[in-house]
């Protein structure tokens, strides 16, 4: 998988989420420098809020929207 | 295993060298979700009186034969998610590599998020998880060859989860068989009529597709050398036979009722064909043969149990 007949220029900086998403290939590199990286992670990650809700069987996903949405909202408080 | 061919099991997310696991992952799941009779929610299956995802809450179950039945599906399944990550904790010891040790680890962590989604999909429909999980042992093991159609303890995990992994051969074998098998099954499940179910489904699927992988992976790596392969084969022939035992008779009164609710798609021995099919062409593949399986249909549950290795 390539974007306009082109590979990307991966960096240090490069976001290793980013090159998952695009070019699942990179996982095969990964393993072999002994990186595993969790299913359930890569699955949760690339879900949207609808589908991680219903994967994890909460009953109703707006409630976890909102939650969000709260959260947010309210700042940040460390 | 063979001294000179480590045993990394480094290649999780890919099947082989000409094809890449996380694009075949994708394909699967897509041609599951393309399995059956039935492509998308909203359309009917056969002689379905619901359509797939058509009961989208528990406050929307239309009767209490249908509420029965689905409970009791769930049940089934989140017992054997249970009784599989407990039955996994001890592989993670058989593990060959460090590297095998997180993968293995992995898997266990899997199957008890399994176990928890199906178990919170009961407590919506007012069952108390917490207190049934401490009712059994989910430990429990047998040590018999071949417990035919006897369950060993009052839970409802399939048949095939009190049977004990002995040994690395094992536990791939059983990702292999197993695993493939319950994915064969829960495709169903992705087209259930109860949209929460056939939604966690989709989630739990996907996670299924890296066992199988793993499986495989090793498999093929245990097939190709001459020194591990009769154990390879020997654990095969121990793990097909149960394996096709689970998916219950073809036919079967309770598969009928099963299917004119939605809650399954397919016939029982639909699915064991569509099994054996794959995973024939995956032993020959790798230069294994297919153990001999005659049905024994004293030794085969009326109905299948639905359950995630």
């Amino acid at each position: 998988m390539k974007r306009n007949g082109k590979y990307p220029d991966v960096q240090t900086s490069s976001l290793i989420g980013d090159l998952v998403d695009e070019h699942a290939e990179v996982l095969e590199v990964l393993e072999e420098f002994g990186i595993r990286l969790d299913p359930w992670t890569m699955i949760a990650l690339k879900c949207t809020v609808q589908e991680l809700a219903e994967y994890s069987a909460i009953r109703r996903p707006e409630e976890l929207r909102d939650a969000l949405r709260s959260r947010l909202a309210a700042g940040v408080h460390r | 295993m063979s001294e000179n061919d480590e045993l990394k099991g480094k290649q999780l997310f890919h099947q082989d060298q000409d094809e890449k696991m996380v694009v075949r992952l994708a394909e699967e799941v897509e041609d599951a979700e393309g399995s059956g009779t039935i492509k998308r929610f909203g359309e009917r299956a056969g002689t379905s009186k619901y359509s797939a995802g058509e009961i989208t809450d528990p406050d929307a179950i239309p009767s209490d034969e249908y509420r029965e039945h689905l409970i009791n599906l769930l049940t089934q399944e989140a017992d054997s998610e249970l009784a599989g990550a407990l039955g996994y904790v001890p592989c993670i010891q058989m593990s060959p590599t460090i590297e095998e040790y997180l993968a293995t680890s992995m898997m266990v962590k899997d199957e008890f998020r399994h176990a928890r989604v199906c178990y919170k999909l009961l407590e919506h429909l007012g069952e108390d998880s917490d207190t049934r999980i401490k009712l059994f042992d989910f430990t429990l093991r047998v040590d018999e060859d071949d417990l035919g159609t006897a369950r060993a303890g009052d839970d409802k995990r399939v048949n095939i989860f009190y049977y004990r992994i002995n040994d690395w051969y094992d536990f791939i074998a059983f990702n292999v068989c197993m695993d493939r098998g319950a994915g064969h099954q829960l495709e169903d499940v992705l087209m259930s009529s109860y949209r929460p179910w056939a939604r966690v489904m989709e989630g739990i699927f996907k996670e299924e597709m890296f066992h199988i992988a793993h499986g495989d992976n090793w498999m093929k790596r245990l097939a190709a050398d001459p020194a591990t392969r009769p154990q390879m084969q020997a654990a095969i022939d121990t793990w097909f036979p149960r394996t096709m035992n689970i998916f219950g008779r073809a036919n079967s009164p309770k598969n009928k009722i099963y299917r004119e609710l939605g809650l399954k798609v397919r016939d029982n021995q639909e699915v064991r064909e569509a099994f054996a099919a794959e995973l024939g062409s995956r032993l020959v593949e790798f230069g294994l043969r297919i153990p001999d399986w005659q049905p024994d249909w004293g030794k085969i549950p009326e109905e299948a149990v639905f359950a995630a290795g």
